[in-house]
């Protein structure tokens, strides 16, 4: 399987019109994808096409829509290690974290198969002689915007229940992960979904301004930055006929009460901070530990582990935690957030550095912002701010200061502090002695504030991809017994 | 504590989720809460690769 390095609309792979891109190792520089962007007529015709081949896909029976997707995650497991290695190039995550990808992707399909009887089955109970039916109908055309950091698992995660819902998908991937994207795609051509079903339509932002403003999708499905997705529920604020399902970041707080095990509690962080290079929406960006000789000691192992911590490139015979970031211009940008948190008085324990000119390899920062008002910002990279508490409240207050709430995490405490804490902490994905990255797929998975627009995915994907339908049906019209007050027939 | 209970808790650790047919809630009137939770913190056998402690 070779990148087509093309569009796909409806049954056919074709050259974008519009400027052309390339995409690099963001380590080894080598050219993964060379292609040209959809022009704004092209989306338009992806559209149309979606739109074409939706009546028939809505009508064919839930069984075949089923069989199809399950043949395409058949066609995934053959195509794993390509895939992985793809992944691993286009993002800079390891290849062992890329396998993990692929096989969250092939998960995600008995997964969503339960999850679409389980929100939005069928039920139906006898009033009187007529049957009242609750049933779900799919929306149409749906949108579907893929971010950097998963560009496997999670367009799929709105893909798979869109489709097995019955809408038509037009994809338009994250410009810095084409090939991921294409390479996807050809698997659900192999798979034999039908012509128009999927479309692709590669490229950056103008190529997205052109899909979310084309009057003929029926929704949007988003996993990005709260920017973006800003810009998105202003767009749709207007329309009531478009569904928007917005995954946006988190500046997710990690609040450690005590420490019973030292090297359990570093090795938390370290997941919660550091997995994927920072790279995920649920990782720990704000580290809340107790003022005192405790956390003073937490934090001096913790800088010590960090120090030891392995990044290297994708593919290293001795595997890294974690590798490259998705591109260089993304590690400029955390050795600048560095640079400004030491600017505004921030004490770095640990040293961000570019381990390999010219690469996107960073090592782990650590910065202590106690007492210091730092911009709420996500910091899509490995860079850990530290928080120094008093007492439990500040805690609780310091942990809650974020206009986002997407994930959060209590390392100690006794059950009564994890029951408080739950109550009192804004945030959709909440862990006790876990670390905050590595969400379940069978949980809903999604945030408050400005982490999203209550249209939680995974679990409840289900229910963004379908509308309600209630019915009251009978064979027959029966006239009753008694007719209604003032009529006379 | 005062803070009313506004959340809706979905633990996916320990136990299964309960499994519905349909939707029994008002959606609109609480976000869900997924959670894994341990009693305890505990270091595992094997490290993940690329870390020394």
């Amino acid at each position: 399987m070779h990148a087509k390095q093309q569009l796909l609309i409806g049954a056919t792979w074709l050259p974008g019109e519009a400027e052309g891109f390339v995409k690099t190792d963001p380590v080894s520089h080598d050219t993964l994808w060379q292609g040209s962007s959809a022009s704004a007529e092209q989306v338009g015709a992806a559209v149309e096409a979606a739109r074409g081949a939706f009546p028939a896909w809505a009508r064919t029976p839930f069984a075949e829509r089923q069989a199809l997707v399950e043949r395409f995650r058949d066609v995934l497991d053959g195509r794993r290690e390509v895939l992985a290695t793809a992944i691993a190039q286009e993002t800079g995550k390891p290849l062992w974290e890329a396998r993990t990808e692929v096989g969250a992707m092939i998960g995600k399909v008995a997964l969503s198969v339960a999850a679409y009887h389980e929100r939005t089955g069928e039920r139906s109970k006898d009033v009187n002689g007529t049957q009242a039916v609750l049933r779900h109908r799919p929306h149409g055309v749906l949108a579907v915007f893929g971010p950097y950091n998963f560009p496997g698992h999670l367009p799929n995660g709105h893909m798979v229940p869109a489709l097995l819902a019955g809408n038509t998908v037009v994809f338009k991937p994250s410009e810095q992960t084409p090939l991921t994207a294409d390479l996807t795609l050809q698997c659900w051509r192999e798979a034999g979904l039908p012509d128009g079903v999927i479309n692709l339509v590669q490229g950056a932002a103008p190529v997205g301004q052109a899909l979310s403003a084309h009057p003929g999708i029926d929704g949007l499905l988003f996993t990005g930055s709260a920017k973006v997705g800003g810009i998105l529920q202003r767009q749709f604020a207007g329309q009531l006929d478009k569904i928007l399902a917005l995954e946006l970041g988190g500046n997710n707080p990690l609040v450690v009460k005590d420490v019973p095990d030292e090297r359990a509690a570093v090795l938390a962080i370290l997941q919660s901070a550091f997995l994927s290079g920072g790279q995920r929406c649920t990782c720990a960006r704000r580290l809340i530990v107790p003022e005192g000789p405790v956390g003073d000691r937490l934090i001096e192992a913790l800088v010590s582990a960090i120090a030891k911590l392995r990044v290297a490139g994708q593919f290293s015979e001795d595997a890294p935690f974690y590798g490259g970031l998705v591109s260089r211009e993304a590690a400029d940008g955390l050795l600048k957030a560095q640079d400004d948190l030491e600017a505004m008085g921030g004490s770095v324990l640990s040293r961000m550095r570019r381990l390999e000119e010219g690469t996107s390899l960073l090592s782990p920062a650590l910065v202590d912002v106690t007492g210091i008002a730092v911009p709420d910002e996500e910091h899509f990279g490995p860079l850990l701010k530290v928080y120094r508490y008093a007492d439990w409240d500040e805690a609780i207050a310091l942990a809650n200061d974020t206009r986002y709430g997407l994930s959060a995490g209590l390392i100690g405490g006794k059950r009564a502090d994890w029951d408080d804490f739950l109550l009192r902490i804004r945030a959709g994905i909440v862990n006790w002695n876990r670390q905050t990255t590595g969400a379940s797929g069978d949980a809903p998975f999604g945030g408050v504030g400005d982490s999203g627009n209550h249209r939680p995915s995974a679990y409840y994907a289900a229910d963004y991809c379908a509308y309600p339908v209630a019915s009251m049906e009978a064979e027959s019209l029966v006239l009753p017994e008694t007719l209604p007050a003032g009529v006379v027939l | 504590m005062s803070e009313p209970v506004i959340q809706q808790r979905m633990v996916s650790v320990a136990k299964a989720l309960p499994v519905r047919s349909y939707k029994t809630t008002a959606d609109y009137c609480a976000y869900p809460v997924a959670s894994m939770e341990a009693e305890s913190l505990v270091l595992p056998e094997t490290l993940p690769a690329g870390v020394v402690l």
